[in-house]
């Protein structure tokens, strides 16, 4: 069965062996700078959510080009950002800070231009891993919509997971 | 940028992207979006 990022935060299981990530961002600080914010789905009847990012230019995440976080148990989810007045833009993380406490996972996300993301959850999950044929180089968001979709990661993109770390209960 | 100085990729005397109008890291003399082996990625500064 071929994953999807899709998939996953619907609760699909990873049958591959997979291992450990370089930085771990449920846990620690700033495992996330650098990448870029492509997708976020909200799943508000099972309580879930997906944050799809690609890699290829995360600082401390460098053995793979697409990263997964979904979230169980949402308890509270945030978006704000600054008004921009291009038609597409990168959102890239310059702050995360994972606060886990009581069996609550709190995640705030800091981007630069200006925006913010908090989850509060009770289980998350982060996979690391390929979108076969992505190619090295972001595509230029400048160019056609084809293009930019053909060199980028989506929620039903192939996905195959290489990396992944939990923190119950995920479900 | 500012120092990194926790994680497994330090940068102590900080580093330096180059950004498009849009947000994405590019090269500073192609204005091309970048792969991680581009040596323009994050650019190291030195003491």
């Amino acid at each position: 069965m071929t994953l999807t990022p899709r998939g996953l935060i619907a609760g699909a299981p990873v049958t591959a062996m997979v291992g450990s990530p370089e930085m771990d961002p449920l846990t620690e600080e700033d495992a996330l700078r650098e990448a870029q914010l492509n997708e976020v789905q909200f799943d508000a009847v099972n309580m879930r959510v997906g944050l799809l990012f690609d890699l290829r230019g995360a600082m401390q995440l460098r053995m793979a080009y697409t990263g997964l976080i979904v979230l169980t148990g949402v308890e509270a989810f945030t978006w704000r950002a600054e008004r921009r007045l291009t038609k597409r833009g990168a959102w890239n993380v310059d702050a995360s800070r994972p606060d886990n406490k009581d069996g609550v996972i709190n995640l705030r996300l800091i981007f630069f231009p200006s925006a913010e993301m908090t989850v509060t959850a009770r289980g998350a999950a982060f996979f690391a891993g390929d979108v076969p044929g992505l190619p090295d180089a972001p595509p230029d968001f400048a160019a056609s919509d084809a293009e930019v979709a053909a060199g980028m990661a989506s929620m039903d993109s192939p996905f195959e997971p290489t990396q992944a770390t939990f923190i119950e209960p995920f479900a | 940028m500012d120092p990194v100085t926790s994680g497994k990729y330090l940068y102590p005397n900080g580093y330096v992207s180059y950004e498009n109008g849009l947000g994405q890291t590019v090269n500073p003399f192609t204005g091309q979006t970048i792969a991680p082996s581009d040596p323009f990625w994050h650019w190291a500064l030195e003491p």
